[in-house]
């Protein structure tokens, strides 16, 4: 499954290899997120809202359906929100601009 | 020799008086030369051909004041380049500041650009900016981007190009570098809000500039920037919204711009 993803990050994302991993080992860090978001990679669907995970009250599903950004790009502010909040919520508050 | 003193503020002021006076004497052209032909009603008429010979005398008398004035703007833009490069202030400094809260980083603008900046900026004042026309306006955001150029020291040709894009999922797209083309390209749908267009145009800038230092790597910082815009590297907004701005060129970008539109206060 990581070979998968690794691929999906270099290849559809044109990620470098160290950027793919760094993101890799970001999302790895946290179980449960590294969990949904590997359930969002095989089935190509986010967890359930009644189930789903929820940092600072956003799930992923909520994240990706407010802004323009990609699956992944919403569990990975799922992880900046658990270990930076404060920055990370100020930056959602202010409409996730893009300079 | 007697000594003079000169400013980057003083060329700036003179340089826009020369061309508001160039301006000026090209549309007193213009009425002179429509003039002529409202005056007569019959080409024979000996008043008519004798206005006629004054509106000649005069519209040569115009043109040469005309290549005169256009001559010492061109000196005046060549003492500014000249200026420029015997300054080249480093623009900004790094000022870390440590509270409560922790430590920020901010940029903080050299003296000796202040002057200028504030000319130019002073466009953007909103009671100000709001009398403008749209044409007004774009000429203020090229005239802002050339001089954040100069001050940079940018020296690849840099240009402005507007585009109009309505926001998408509620998110905007204020402006953007085309680094292929050496393009800044903003939005016009937010020309209304000059603080932003300001904030917008020196965040590419930037951009412009750090691509320029990434290909020098004389820095510890240009090799930063080398690194994070080498193919692959640069974090997109889409797949990781905190990378993205976290990542050295945008937070540089970043910091250069609140900078700049904090050079109005």
């Amino acid at each position: 499954m990581e070979e998968d993803i690794l691929g999906y990050f270099e290849n559809d994302l044109h990620c470098s290899t160290a950027q793919a991993e760094r993101m890799l080992n970001e999302l790895k860090k946290h179980e449960d997120i590294w969990r949904e978001f590997c359930h969002w990679f095989s089935t190509k669907k986010f967890t359930d809202n009644k189930t789903c995970i929820r940092e600072k009250g956003y799930s992923a599903e909520e994240l990706f359906e407010k802004f323009d950004i990609y699956e992944v790009g919403a569990f990975n502010l799922l992880v900046s929100l658990r270990d930076n909040s404060q920055e990370t919520e100020e930056y959602i508050k202010k409409g996730l601009p893009k300079d | 020799m007697a000594s003079i003193r000169v400013s980057e503020e003083g060329i700036e002021i003179l340089k826009m008086a020369l061309q508001n006076v160039i301006g000026d004497y090209y549309s007193l052209r213009n009425e002179l030369e429509k003039a002529y032909f409202v005056l007569g009603e019959s080409w024979l008429d000996a008043n008519y051909l004798l206005a006629g010979e004054y509106v000649t005398k005069y519209l040569r008398e115009t043109d040469n004041v005309l290549y005169v004035l256009e001559h010492c703007l061109k000196v005046v833009d060549d003492l500014e380049n000249a200026f420029c490069n015997y300054m080249s202030p480093s623009l900004v400094t790094t000022v870390n500041r440590t509270s409560s809260s922790g430590t920020r980083t901010y940029y903080s603008i050299d003296e000796r650009a202040l002057g200028p900046l504030s000319v130019v900026l002073g466009n953007f004042v909103p009671m100000v900016w709001s009398a403008y026309d749209i044409t007004v306006k774009r000429r203020c955001v090229y005239s802002l981007l050339k001089l954040l150029c100069r001050l940079l020291g940018i020296v690849g040709r840099t240009e402005v190009r507007f585009f109009s894009q309505d926001s998408v999922n509620g998110a905007e797209t204020l402006g953007y570098f085309d680094a292929a083309r050496n393009l800044v390209c903003i939005n016009n749908r937010h020309l209304d809000d000059p603080l932003s267009i300001i904030d917008t145009v020196a965040h590419e800038v930037r951009h412009v500039w750090q691509k320029e230092r990434a290909r020098k790597k004389e820095t510890e910082r240009d090799k930063q920037f080398a690194e994070n815009l080498t193919e692959g590297n640069y974090v997109q907004y889409e797949v990781n919204p905190m990378g993205y701005y976290n990542q050295p060129v945008e937070k540089d970008a970043r910091l250069f711009a609140e900078a700049i539109k904090s050079a109005m206060d």
